[in-house]
């Protein structure tokens, strides 16, 4: 256990000394929504337009609040950081987002409904299973 | 732009809590470490983070802490181990009272 640190007003992620307990070191296969989070975050920050830097990401992501941050995975916060960082630099707005946002979940909890299958309902559900279980076993086992 | 710390000069670095995005963890504030390495000027990662270009650059260092020094004896470490952080000029200041200590030694 640390001394307590010399500011009370740390971020989330400045959590050098805190007690912490064993580092999970088991990896998984990314699956498919955690591919296209990469996938999205790579395009929108290719040179030579790209939206953001870096060290934009690392700030959106240290502001989320420290409940978000613990509870969330690795991608989710990239997730959060691209939604907050599209509507800061004037790409989309809140209102785009939430209207489409919105046709997604109607669509999905019909598409949910018709499905024997269940589908992954929150993030959190399940960590070690990939969602994308179907596809990458379409490709044979993944290396 | 001249560096203002030489590798093996002491330095600690700055307590301030300045709002915004640092690139200091808060558990080396206050900590008194060696200049390992220099790398010179880069672009200011906290002005970067707000989309801004990053002038003025910042001498960018590799700083060296004894465990004894950063954790004070609490918690299980070994003593012969060190810290060494990435940390920007204007985060470090001298660390005259020290100044004529030898580096602690490298793990090998």
């Amino acid at each position: 256990m640390a001394k307590p640190p010399p500011t009370p007003k740390r971020k989330p992620h400045d959590m050098g000394g805190d007690p912490a307990g064993p580092v999970d070191r088991e990896e998984h296969t990314p699956s498919m929504t955690e591919r296209r989070i990469d996938a999205m975050m790579q395009l929108l920050r290719a040179k030579p337009r790209a939206f953001w830097v870096t060290d934009e990401n690392r700030r959106t992501i240290e502001s989320l609040s420290p409940d978000t941050y613990r509870d969330s995975r690795y991608y989710e916060k990239w997730c959060y950081a691209m939604r907050s960082l599209l509507v800061e630099k004037g790409v989309l707005t809140e209102d785009e987002i939430s209207t489409r946002l919105g046709e997604v979940k109607t669509r999905y909890a019909v598409s949910a409904k018709a499905t024997p299958k269940p589908v992954r309902a929150t993030a959190k559900a399940s960590p070690a299973k990939p969602v994308a279980t179907a596809a990458t076993s379409r490709k044979g086992k993944a290396p | 732009m001249t560096a203002q710390f030489k590798v093996g000069d002491r330095v600690v670095v700055r307590t301030d809590s300045p709002p915004g995005h640092v690139r200091t963890p808060s558990y080396l504030k206050g900590k008194h470490g060696v200049i390992l390495r220099e790398f010179g000027p880069w672009p200011n990662p906290e002005q970067l983070a707000y989309g801004k270009p990053g002038w003025p650059r910042k001498t960018n260092y590799w700083v060296q802490f004894t465990m004894d020094e950063i954790w004070g004896g609490e918690g299980s470490y070994s003593a012969a181990d060190t810290v060494v952080a990435e940390i920007y000029e204007h985060w470090l200041e001298p660390d005259a009272a020290n100044a004529g200590m030898k580096p602690a030694r490298r793990r090998a």
